[in-house]
């Protein structure tokens, strides 16, 4: 499956069962759409226990590396290791949970139905009291799937991934739609999960989700991994902080890595803030209603993909 | 073997709770029996074969909607990309399907044959009724090959029609609503090549205690192959464009 001799790297040691320790990794993984490469050897490396959050700007092949590793696209080159195997091996499949981008359920199945035939596939399933703690689904159990809100719906394709106890769950958008409360209880749950030691791949458009769950990103864009890192090392890519005040924009601040202007309000990406504030101080810069925040992850983002379609 | 129970269960659930599928498929039969069949079915002799005729139709009707617009409209549904990354294969999912099928084409082919009891002069040897289940599920599996064959290669919502259409046609051109004897000659030599027709020819024989020939025999053979050959190029086909 896997070549031996990638990244220069010695042999990885491997546990007594004889997988490696990392959960899934891929290795020069291409996959063309016609015209439109989707991945272009792609390396990525999911270590077990790790959140990794894929983050990229739409068409940046996010969905396509999940779906290479869950074995629903095939690559067209490049080798793909699913926990040890192949993520067409049903074996492993068992081993693996997922929410659907869209969360399409049959429409007249109850969602207590859905919860049982879907838990039928693993060997040891969360049982209702802990899949009900994490996931407040017990009033919708005799609800058919059709008559669900979005929020609901929601709710359960992310139950659906860890209802099946998996070692490692992927989550495609998980709270694309919901309210704030939802979207914290959701992460609750998912928080539960990784402090038992589950892995999880997250793809995500909300960076405030990723900044909140992820132990690791990774950029994608144009189907390669274009920066990795904490989400502290990702900001730090752009600055750590940003300036804001209306004025005008002075030239050669010490520790200024970007400046933006607009209607007046102008925008600092800097590493320093405070040397950047008394260099502005210093020289008489006028500027008034002055602002200083952390740069958010989203900002790092679209410096790194020179401004992405987000 | 739990996890085609676990299947079986969720689309007969799924199924029943359809009603515009369920009850129309379990019905219709039944329903143009009574409006047609029973106006023709003016001796025992006439009503067996009428009778033998709608057991195929609903049978054909199962198989072609079922499997036909069933496959059509999952193939873009999340949720079967969903089912496609559990840990199922497909052969487990395909035997649900059927099995589900099966219950479908029992209940209507028995509530047809339960409206022909009552109201028609039904009746024959117990050999000639278990030679017509023989016939009709037998029949119903290239039939379902071919709603399968359709349901890859149509376009979804184009799947319901197409089925429709067909349905249709190959009832009446097999002779089921009227007999082939009474057909146009141009049209029976039509109607001689379709598969409905083999099958009518063995459900025929049956109510009528005569002989099977091996003709129909070899057609529905046939037919299975190439009916069977092209749903497996569809399904090959769509697996190209969903999971390539």
């Amino acid at each position: 499956m896997i070549s031996s001799k990638n990244e220069g790297s010695a042999v990885r040691p491997r546990n007594i069962m004889g997988s490696p320790n990392y959960a899934a990794r891929l290795v020069k993984v291409s996959k063309a759409y016609g015209p439109t490469r989707a991945l272009d050897q792609l390396n990525l490396t999911l270590d077990r226990g790790e959140i990794l959050a894929l983050l990229g700007p739409n068409g940046a092949g996010k969905t396509t590396a999940v779906s290479v590793l869950t074995g629903t696209r095939r690559a067209d080159s490049g080798s793909v290791e699913l926990l040890g195997g192949s993520p067409r091996n049903l074996a492993i499949r068992r081993r693996i949970g997922l929410t659907p981008q869209e969360s399409g359920f049959p429409n007249a199945l109850r969602v207590g139905e859905i919860l049982r035939l879907v838990r039928a596939h693993y060997p040891a399933p969360l049982a209702d009291p802990v899949l009900f703690d994490r996931f407040p689904l017990q009033p919708l159990l005799r609800r058919q799937a059709g008559g669900l809100s979005g929020g609901q719906k929601r709710m359960l394709a992310v139950a659906l991934a860890f209802a099946g106890a998996p070692e490692l769950v992927f989550l495609d958008e998980p709270t694309t739609g919901l309210d704030v409360d939802a979207r914290r209880a959701l992460w609750r749950a998912i928080g539960a999960y990784r402090d038992d030691g589950g892995t999880i791949v997250l793809t995500t458009h909300y960076l405030e989700e990723a900044e909140a769950l992820a132990t690791r990103v990774v950029v994608i864009h144009g189907g390669r991994a274009v920066a990795a890192g904490s989400v502290d090392e990702i900001r730090g890519r752009v600055g750590q902080s940003r300036v804001r005040f209306d004025g005008e924009a002075p030239d050669n601040l010490p520790s200024a890595t970007r400046i933006e202007r607009s209607d007046g309000r102008v925008t600092i990406y800097t590493q320093d803030a405070d040397a950047l504030v008394r260099a502005m101080v210093q020289r008489g810069v006028a500027f008034a209603n002055l602002e200083v925040q952390p740069a958010s992850l989203e900002e790092a983002f679209v410096e790194i993909t020179g401004g992405g379609t987000q | 073997m739990r996890l085609v129970y676990e299947h079986f269960v969720a689309t007969l659930t799924g199924l029943i709770r359809t009603p515009a599928y369920s009850l129309v498929t379990v019905l219709i039969p039944g329903v143009v029996f009574i409006f047609i069949g029973t106006s023709v079915a003016d001796s025992r002799e006439a009503a067996n074969l009428v009778m033998a005729s709608f057991a195929i139709f609903a049978a054909l009707g199962v198989a072609f909607f079922q499997f036909g617009v069933g496959i059509a409209n999952e193939r873009e549904s999340p949720w079967e990309q969903f089912a496609h990354v559990l840990a199922v294969s497909p052969g487990t999912r395909f035997a649900a399907t059927i099995l589900a099928a099966l219950v479908f084409a029992i209940v209507a082919v028995s509530i047809l044959i339960g409206v022909a009891l009552i109201l028609t002069d039904v009746g024959m040897p117990l050999m000639s009724w278990a030679r017509l289940v023989v016939a009709v599920f037998v029949g119903a599996v290239p039939m379902a090959l071919f709603g399968i064959a359709i349901g890859y290669w149509s376009p979804p919502k184009a799947a319901l029609p197409i089925a429709n259409i067909l349905y249709l046609a190959l009832s009446f051109g097999g002779g089921l609503f009227i007999p082939p004897s009474s057909m146009p000659a141009v049209l029976n030599a039509i109607s001689g090549v379709l598969p409905t027709r083999q099958i009518g020819e063995l459900a025929w024989a049956a109510v009528q205690g005569r002989p099977w020939g091996l003709e129909p025999w070899l057609w529905l053979a046939g037919y299975t192959v190439v009916f069977g050959f092209v749903a497996a190029m569809g399904y090959r086909r769509d697996e190209g464009v969903r999971y390539r």
